[in-house]
């Protein structure tokens, strides 16, 4: 089985876009920095939209690890029943 | 309250509630916050703090619980056991830092990247550019008033002008300075 992937974009605090505004295409945000949503023009603190993001990634991984738990207790009980045969 | 009343209403509250769990030197997960729901016992000092009743911080509360700001820390519908979020954190220290540095990023730069722009004529955006930004819009402003159409249309096309240079996004992309819309839409 692969490994479970995915995306977590960073998303406003106040309109939930996807869309900020930058100085220019390489630019990195710095810890501090305030960053102003391209739709609703709200200026986001970017270390906040960073926690955010990671507490969104930690409860991703959470259902993926109860999935795998499920799934290695379901064969779990498909190779027992077969011993028990 | 009409959205922007509801909006401020927000930021205050869960700055507030910010606060409150930042004293306690807590994660946010630990502190619980009870707003009483009988309605002579409501919860008095959100309610002065946000010059409402109880029936606007109710609606508050549930706009909050919505989009996720707040959650109830166990199954109930009372607004008992709530918990701020991750994103009513960072709402709350956003519009706090905000506050106190008004200058976001794409400011602190000499140009924005905000993606594709499309504009007729000769127009630039960046700092330093605002003259001809005010040229462009001043040549908008005598087209509507050229215009064919009853002086209701053309005033709603002003309207509609101004709120678009008042947005704050615009106010950020083109460095116009507060108030410009109004200096300009006052002039005509």
């Amino acid at each position: 089985m692969e490994d479970p992937k995915t995306t977590i974009k960073l998303r406003c605090l106040f309109c939930k876009s996807d869309q900020f505004v930058f100085p220019n295409e390489d630019y990195k945000p710095q810890p501090g920095d305030l960053i102003v949503c391209a739709n609703c023009g709200r200026q986001n603190d970017y270390d906040s939209l960073m926690r955010v993001m990671k507490s969104h990634a930690e409860e991703w991984m959470e259902e993926q690890a109860e999935e795998a738990m499920k799934r290695a207790a379901k064969e779990l009980e498909k190779e027992l029943k077969k011993l028990s045969r | 309250m009409n959205k922007e009343q509801r909006e401020q209403m927000i930021d205050k509250l869960l700055i507030h509630l910010n606060d409150e769990v930042e004293k306690t030197g807590d994660p946010i997960g630990c502190v619980r916050f009870d707003f009483q729901e009988a309605t002579d016992k409501w919860d008095e000092e959100s309610i002065a703090l946000l010059q409402t009743d109880a029936e606007g911080l109710q609606q508050i509360l549930n706009v909050c619980l919505s989009r996720g700001y707040l959650k109830r820390s166990y199954m109930t519908r009372r607004c008992e056991g709530i918990e701020l979020t991750e994103e009513g954190q960072g709402r709350a220290i956003s519009v706090d830092a905000a506050s106190r540095n008004p200058k976001p990023v794409a400011e602190m730069h000499g140009s924005i990247n905000i993606g594709t722009m499309n504009a007729n004529g000769a127009t630039q955006i960046g700092h330093g550019n605002v003259q001809n930004i005010e040229n462009v819009i001043q040549t908008w402003l005598a087209l509507i008033d050229a215009a064919d159409a009853p002086e209701e249309q053309k005033k709603e096309a002003k309207g509609l002008l101004a709120k678009f240079v008042e947005h704050p996004l615009v106010n950020t992309c083109l460095g116009i300075a507060g108030g410009f819309a109004a200096q300009m839409m006052g002039a005509k």
